[in-house]
């Protein structure tokens, strides 16, 4: 969904100054962060649970408690992506 | 900035049983805290705090915040209700049961409501075009998803979710919907 949105044609200039303030600009390691820590706290459960699947017959299993280490990276990745997204809105001057 | 993750922790509904504790207690207090929290932040970001009750007395419904202010109300009654039947189970946890089951589904549309409304507010915001955007709403709903699994994961390891089946209402293994959920959430909001 973020992939969608920064890859969408922007209508207006406001749009496009602030996605830049977010990726780029002043809160782009705010939103960079938080696209790793949020894909690292995704791609844990997604190891976890593979490891359920029939076709892995015969790899060990790893304990699901393993998966809530995905916990802190998930909430902590969404609240620097939701910080770099809010400042981000406001960012461009409205005059 | 906080409060808009905070709120996206109320949605705190799984697709466990109705009888495993992560539904039963875990949820319904975790999101009244938090609830409570982003409540008390609103009423102090307001230019005037203490008249916050005029927000109903008072409303203006053309504006999301009024709107929103009685979505929060409305799930808090529902959290109420629900914490106050935890209180009553003790002697009557058939009634309790029975009650709870129907509070499954006020609660799924107020807590989705809940952490999407923010979407309608920003979008009134018309000066900060970033806001406009039409995929707001499933945006701040996959997030309320991807949060209210992330904070139920340890206590589904904790009361046992992966082991086997708790209660004679739960699904078996209640805990790898919740970590699906998780993974699914996480990667599509990306």
């Amino acid at each position: 969904m973020v992939a969608g949105e920064l890859s969408l044609t922007h209508a207006t200039a406001h749009t496009r100054a602030a996605i830049w303030e977010m990726t780029r600009g002043r809160y782009r390691s705010f939103f960079w962060a938080g696209i790793i820590l949020s894909a690292l706290g995704g791609v844990l459960p997604v190891i976890v649970l593979a490891g359920q699947l029939p076709i892995m017959e015969g790899v060990p299993l790893i304990a699901p408690a393993v998966a809530v280490g995905a916990t802190p990276l998930a909430l902590l990745g969404l609240a620097l992506y939701e910080h770099a997204y809010v400042q981000a809105g406001q960012s461009v001057p409205l005059a | 900035v906080a409060f808009i993750w905070w709120r996206a922790l109320l949605v705190l509904f799984g697709f466990m049983g109705l009888g495993n504790s992560l539904w039963i207690t875990v949820a319904p207090i975790v999101s009244a805290v938090f609830l409570g929290i982003t409540g008390g932040l609103l009423i102090w970001d307001l230019e005037h705090p203490m008249r916050f009750f005029m927000i109903f007395t008072h409303s203006q419904w053309r504006s999301w915040l009024v709107k929103g202010a009685y979505v929060i109300a409305a799930y808090s009654l529902v959290l109420g209700i629900h914490l106050a039947l935890l209180v009553i189970a003790i002697s009557k946890p058939d009634l309790t049961f029975s009650i709870l089951r129907w509070l499954v589904f006020p609660g799924i549309i107020l807590s989705a409501l809940t952490a999407v409304y923010t979407a309608y507010l920003f979008a009134q915001a018309k000066a900060r075009d970033l806001w406009q955007s039409p995929l707001l709403p499933p945006h701040l709903l996959t997030q309320a998803l991807l949060l209210g699994s992330a904070v139920l994961l340890p206590f589904a390891v904790w009361n046992g979710s992966f082991n086997e089946p708790v209660g004679y209402l739960s699904f078996p293994r209640p805990g790898f919907p919740l970590l699906w959920m998780l993974a699914i959430a996480t990667l599509l909001h990306l």
